[in-house]
């Protein structure tokens, strides 16, 4: 299984305000996240920010999973852990504001944050399936084939599940194998 | 120029009264302050380093009020006032006890220092307004911080003053904060951006940079203004204040329902900002 990154928000301060600071925390990132080409997952922890401004959210993270969608060699998953009541507020007031969504784990919950509702009933169903073809959330969500593609490309891109090419193809074409987070061996439940 | 702080909490008001002087020097002349605001200490003090960087010989004249003058270097106004500006008055003994749990004296701050400075705030915000109250009010101060150290910077930094109030006789406990820069002010700033070449006033600008997706950068910014306002207001009741260039901006909140009005004011360098909160003592939703 592929390892996880770690990044512990706390270790730049409780409380963040400045655009510059979350400037700063997202160049770190983008280091330990080139140093470690094999990360399946980087795990963003925000366990003791007690609050932060929604520019630093925006700055911090929204700006990180926009870079991670728009970056198609891009193959690390994203996931949120961590936050209280306010800071779960700024990241989904953020990523509304730039259509981006993140996973994250919310009172025990593996959700997908700040998406709209066909994404996240598709999120939803792909946690469920753990680890699938987009025929299987095509059958399970009653969907084209297409739609069902379509949707998966956009959660892959969003870095909230895993995207490979399947091992062997039932129809000849190109198709992917998609995995949801597993939030037991990331152990951060 | 003479500028004077006189009665209480003039800038609230918007009512500083102003008179022109043959010579380039800045008097400001706070001899009939009786009350002041976080937001007259920062602004005195980033009036005096505004005139300090242009070659101005500055005075302050002390108040009147011997207790004014104390809560005046007890918030260490005189300690932050630029070397080469000149006190008129009498400065009493200076009785300095440790009240970090309800103030804030003015500190410098930038952007290497505004995450400590926020963390201060939040300590002492926490104790006035509980867990919930911090955390709303540091989401929306933050935001006027931010602005402050990244549109507002200057060699001179911008200067910030937190005075929390028991409410011990209004029933509602309160935090107030300001921070004054001298930098660019709104005006310049919003004009950076191509869209915005074209504001004239500082009024225009104020009037502009209130609404949402309105922003001096070329990005898909210019939400800190009203975060700042709405953050503020889940708090409780909120009032918030920028003065920037020769316009003043207030806000206040009531029922979650947002209030701004614009006056002019006098004109300064970079943009001073000021934000209120209060709840009624022990409310239960904030004091967790």
């Amino acid at each position: 299984m592929a390892s996880h990154l770690e990044f512990p928000v706390h270790r730049y301060g409780s409380y963040l305000a400045t655009r510059g600071k979350a400037r700063e925390m997202r160049s770190v990132l983008d280091e330990q996240v080139m140093a470690n080409p094999s990360c399946g997952t980087v795990v963003l922890n925000f366990q003791g920010v007690e609050a932060m401004t929604i520019s630093v959210a925006d700055e911090f993270l929204g700006r990180f999973i926009l870079e991670r969608s728009t970056d198609p060699a891009a193959t690390f998953g994203v996931l949120v852990i961590g936050l209280n009541e306010e800071t779960l507020e700024a990241v989904t007031v953020c990523l509304e504001r730039r259509g981006l969504a993140v996973a994250a784990i919310i009172h025990g919950e593996l959700r997908l944050l700040a998406a709209p509702e066909y994404l996240e009933e598709s999120f939803e169903a792909a946690v469920t399936l753990r680890s699938f073809r987009a025929s299987a959330l095509a059958a399970k969500l009653n969907l084209s084939l297409s739609n069902a593609n379509n949707r998966l490309k956009r959660l892959a891109a969003l870095g909230a599940l895993h995207k490979q090419r399947a091992a062997s193809t039932e129809r000849g074409g190109k198709e992917y194998l998609y995995t949801a987070p597993d939030v037991q061996a990331l152990a951060v439940a | 120029m003479r500028v004077m702080f006189a009665g209480r909490r003039p800038l609230l008001a918007a009512s500083l009264r102003v008179s022109e002087m043959e010579n380039p020097s800045l008097i400001i002349d706070a001899a009939d302050l009786d009350f002041a605001s976080p937001l007259e200490l920062t602004s005195i003090v980033a009036l005096a380093h505004d005139a300090a960087r242009n070659e101005r010989s500055i005075t302050l004249d002390l108040p009147v009020q011997e207790a004014v003058t104390s809560y005046l270097q007890r918030m260490d106004v005189i300690r932050r006032l630029p070397r080469r500006c000149r006190l008129n008055g009498r400065l009493p003994p200076e009785n300095r006890l440790d009240h970090s749990t309800v103030l804030m004296e003015v500190v410098p701050v930038t952007q290497d220092t505004a995450e400590d400075v926020v963390a201060r705030m939040g300590r002492l915000v926490g104790d006035k307004l509980g867990h919930t109250g911090a955390r709303l009010m540091i989401k929306a101060f933050g935001e006027l911080i931010d602005n402050a150290v990244s549109h507002g910077e200057s060699e001179s930094g911008a200067f910030l003053a937190v005075q929390a109030y028991s409410g011990e006789t209004s029933g509602r406990a309160g935090v107030e904060a300001a921070v004054s820069d001298v930098g660019v002010g709104v005006l310049a700033h919003l004009r950076r951006n191509p869209e915005h070449r074209s504001i004239r006033s500082s009024d225009e600008a104020l009037r502009l940079a209130v609404r949402e997706t309105v922003t001096g950068t070329t990005e898909a910014r210019g939400y800190g203004l009203s975060d700042a306002v709405k953050s503020a207001s889940r708090c409780g009741d909120a009032q918030l204040m920028l003065w920037s260039g020769d316009a003043v901006a207030s806000a206040a909140t009531e029922g979650g329902d947002v209030h701004w009005s614009f006056q002019p004011g006098m004109s300064i360098a970079g943009t001073w900002a000021w934000l209120r909160t209060s709840v009624p003592l022990n409310d239960p939703n904030l004091l967790q």
